[in-house]
């Protein structure tokens, strides 16, 4: 056999997995017509008119889910003898209503890491996640329960390019947590997804389109875009964004460039993303995907401070930001919450280098502000993590009947 | 091997833990434990000579008792060195061959001690005036605290040269790690390859200079002098004498960092799942840590430490006489200890031990060229396991800063006892907060004494 037929051999291998994910999400889009694979722009747009017809108009708050992420210990969050956050403790925290003993369940056999804490932010569920090859550290996720903007998206005529995931360049598996393998739900509603790796692989199409290379240069370009689009697990990179984030990404490329090296970087660049989204795409649901402390796992303390307070400066731009917006001010609900603790290991020099489920990386916080949530308030009660999504499906009067968590009732004014 | 030599073995193996232990808790007196292991490995260079000496049988049999002569002829030759140097040097200097009778080779023929000398004071024999010598007041005074000096003098010798070396590496691997993760946290693509490449330098010279360091500080150990350690050439040509007993050596030093590995992540992962360790006190974590870390040195780091000293002494004493027999090394190239010692024990005019004929064939299969290669290679997989068992992993796991980086424990100081820098802030803290309710509990007494202010004062000023 030469190579030539090796390759399309292989090709035409459909994995187990892959093949069952096709159908399911083929299955889901056929009623409406709805070309999955190859699909062009406009029939993306298309779809999701066709989606949009028989649901009513979203008229309720925004909500910005800030994931306070990487896994933060209270003691520099909300600790006010040792914070690294002042913004978010001092300044934001009196508009609305603190949850300082928020925690992740103890009980059931639940990880304490980035990719669960964001799916129980998410969906309102505990559950146990495996990665989809069970690949060690991986943490490709998929939900079984639908996530908020699933919810959200078929309650309401929302467009994908409303309802975002902010997300960074070290953990590009959370930008596929943006559906849920329900049946009821299911691509259709997941939500679009901003980041570094969105851009690289919208810069390399576009690039590759243009005709600027050819021979060898071509194909090992069209290989490093195969590679970027194998990082989608759930629809293996065969889906476009939609036009409205294809216009994102040419504003984008406009100003910053196509190097990289201009734009924001790290967390700063999640701040500059939420920004620009808030003002191009007006989303109705948003979540920023803040990592940065995370870096801590390499020991350096100063990562997990300085990222601690890069969050926190972020947090300040975005709340000014809707403060000064008209549409925005007064019908914007910010909810600031970790996806996990950390450590708090006496031993080690460094004790919240980790989060290996020890108690303290179940012990998170949960910051509600906004329209409708009471002011100045601190509630001094074991809050679970999965009632986020409860919580702000009541905000946003959007039912979600999958989530476990108990709706958090104090929140309200 | 009947029951009082295995308690004894037992009893003398506890009591050079606890010491190497006691001692390890802290990078001064750690200094104890490289200096007691360094002369443990002359003594082992010393013994290995003698048991290969023409003489060995005869000085063995000489210092026996009549009624244990007839047992054990070919058994225990080191033992019975040993009782000679119990004895009065005169005695044995008759039945050596000279210079085995002075005072410093009878002290080198028993197992170094801590504190107290390994003989007391008493006439010797002096080689350089070549008369029988008496005890001065200087040698009574000191004589109590003998090997503590000489445990000193010798740890601090050994440790210099080591850290000459180990301490400029471990600070480059050390900016490494954190400017490249510094980097890493700020996104600085432009200059992202300056992390890994100062690493891969640092990686580097860590193999290349460790891969020395075992036979020179074998070489130091012999010599008794600190700057044998940087005969370069002489270790290189030792090395290529037995190497792939070397090699051996070498991975001797890997397989013992694997469980030294684990004891320093240990505490790290300690607190994970549903441990309530997380909610000790500073004290407690203080008391946690100072057992856990002197149980660590006990069972694994110093006994690590010693026995690699040990087979590297061993190595060295091997590679020298089959050096000398194939006339590789020179009398001349060794201090002037050793070329006596040597000639004293007829070592000199011995044909080259005979290499085992299975690595005879395979050398002779692999060539000179061959077995450089195969040396050059395990020896810098073996080096890069090292560095990921003695650094990296555990830094992952539970970084520790800066005195980690620059001091391997079971390759330069065995000294594991530091406390976290939190830890110590929260004592404090929880001692200002001890004061603090102490204080505030008298003030409750005071007012609640005798001198009562009524009820109504008390309610306004509430």
């Amino acid at each position: 056999m030469d190579d030539s037929s090796k390759i399309s051999g292989r090709s035409q291998e459909i994995k187990r997995r892959e093949f069952l994910q096709r159908l399911s999400i083929g299955t889901a889009c056929a009623s409406t017509g709805y070309h999955l694979f190859g699909q062009d722009e406009s029939s993306t747009s298309q779809v999701n008119d066709e989606l949009n017809l028989d649901r009513g108009e979203y008229s309720g708050p925004n909500v910005i889910i800030i994931r306070f992420g990487g896994g933060v210990r209270r003691r520099e969050t909300v600790d006010p003898q040792h914070t690294y956050s002042p913004y978010t403790l001092k300044k934001l925290a009196p508009r609305g209503t603190l949850f300082p003993k928020m925690k992740i369940d103890s009980f059931q056999d639940v990880n304490t890491s980035h990719g669960e804490g964001t799916l129980n932010i998410l969906t309102g569920k505990y559950d146990k996640y495996k990665d989809t090859e069970e690949a060690f550290l991986q943490e490709r996720f998929e939900a079984n329960v639908p996530t908020l903007f699933e919810y959200l998206r078929k309650t309401y005529a929302i467009p994908e390019s409303q309802t975002l995931i902010i997300n960074g360049e070290d953990r590009t598996q959370e930008e596929f947590y943006s559906f849920s393998n329900h049946h009821l739900f299911g691509v259709n509603y997941q939500s679009e997804v901003l980041s570094l790796y969105r851009f690289k692989t919208f810069l390399l199409r576009r690039q590759i389109e243009s005709g600027q290379w050819d021979g060898p240069q071509l194909e090992e370009k069209q290989k490093k875009l195969k590679e970027l689009e194998s990082k989608d697990y759930r629809a293996g990179g065969e889906r476009n964004q939609s036009p409205e984030i294809l216009s994102f990404w040419e504003a984008w490329r406009e100003h910053y460039g196509e190097s990289g090296f201009v734009n924001p970087r790290g967390d700063r660049l999640l701040t500059e993303l939420s920004l620009w989204s808030l003002r191009r795409l007006r989303p109705k649901l948003m979540m920023v995907n803040f990592n940065d402390p995370d870096y801590v796992h390499w020991g350096v303390k100063s990562h997990y401070t300085q990222g601690i307070a890069i969050i926190d400066e972020g947090i300040e731009r975005i709340v000014k930001w809707v403060d000064s917006d008209e549409e925005y001010r007064d019908n914007t609900i910010f909810v600031v919450v970790p996806d996990c603790g950390r450590d708090s290991n006496p031993f080690l020099e460094t004790p919240y280098q980790h989060h290996f489920n020890s108690p303290s990386a179940h012990e998170i916080f949960g910051l509600w502000v906004g329209p409708g949530i009471q002011v100045g308030q601190v509630v001094d009660k074991e809050v679970d993590q999965i009632s986020v999504a409860a919580t702000i499906g009541k905000l946003m009067n959007a039912k979600t009947e999958f989530t476990e968590g108990p709706v958090l009732e104090s929140v309200f004014a | 091997m009947n029951w009082k030599k295995w308690s004894k073995q037992l009893g003398k193996a506890v009591k050079n833990r606890f010491w190497g232990a006691f001692f390890g808790m802290n990078p001064i007196t750690a200094a104890l434990s490289v200096g007691w292991s360094q002369r443990r490995a002359r003594q082992s260079i010393l013994r290995s000579w003698v048991l290969k000496s023409p003489y060995a049988n005869e000085l063995t049999s000489r210092l026996k008792p009549e009624s244990a002569k007839d047992k054990d002829k070919d058994q225990d030759k080191g033992k019975g060195l040993e009782k000679a140097a119990q004895s009065n040097s005169s005695d044995i200097r008759p039945f050596l061959p000279h210079p085995i009778g002075t005072r410093e080779d009878c002290e080198l023929i028993r197992e170094p001690r801590w504190v107290i000398p390994e003989t007391w004071p008493s006439p010797r024999y002096s080689r350089a005036n070549r008369r029988m010598e008496e005890v001065t007041w200087k040698d009574r005074i000191l004589s109590p605290f003998q090997s503590l000096c000489r445990n000193w003098s010798f740890g601090w010798q050994g440790v210099f040269p080591t850290a000459t070396l180990l301490v400029p590496i471990g600070c480059i691997l050390w900016f490494a790690w954190a400017f490249g993760w510094n980097n890493s946290f700020n996104k600085g693509y432009e200059q992202a390859p300056v992390g890994p490449l100062t690493s891969f330098i640092g990686i580097g010279f860590f193999i290349w200079f460790w891969s020395h360091i075992p036979m020179a500080q074998a070489c130091q150990a012999a010599s008794g002098n600190w700057k044998s350690f940087y005969r370069w050439r002489l270790i290189r040509k030792l090395i290529w004498t037995t190497p792939m007993r070397y090699l051996g050596l070498l991975g001797m030093y890997l397989a013992l960092a694997i469980p030294v590995m684990f004891v320093e992540s240990a505490p790290g992962l300690i607190t994970s799942g549903k441990s309530q360790l997380e909610f000790l006190s500073a004290q407690e974590a203080v008391d946690f840590l100072i057992n856990y870390h002197f149980l660590a040195l006990f069972v694994v780091i110093f006994p690590a430490f010693a026995l690699l000293k040990r087979m590297a002494a061993k190595v060295y004493a091997d590679a020298v006489i089959m050096g000398l027999g194939s006339g590789k090394i020179k009398l001349d190239e060794l201090s002037s200890w050793e070329s006596e010692v040597i000639v004293a024990l007829g070592l000199d005019r011995l044909e080259p031990p005979v290499e085992s004929p299975i690595w005879k064939r395979m050398l002779a299969f692999l060539g000179k060229t061959g077995t450089h290669l195969v040396f050059r290679i395990s020896m810098g997989l073996i080096g890069f396991g090292l560095i990921g068992a003695t650094f990296y992993i555990p830094q992952f796991i539970g970084y520790q800063s800066f005195p980690r980086w620059v001091n391997p424990v079971i390759i330069q100081l065995p000294w594991y006892h530091r406390l976290p820098g939190h830890l110590k802030e929260s004592l404090e803290e929880e001692k200002a907060l001890k004061a603090k309710e102490v204080q505030e509990s008298q003030k409750v007494q005071n007012t609640s004494g005798p001198e009562l202010p009524d009820a109504d004062t008390d309610l306004k000023s509430e």
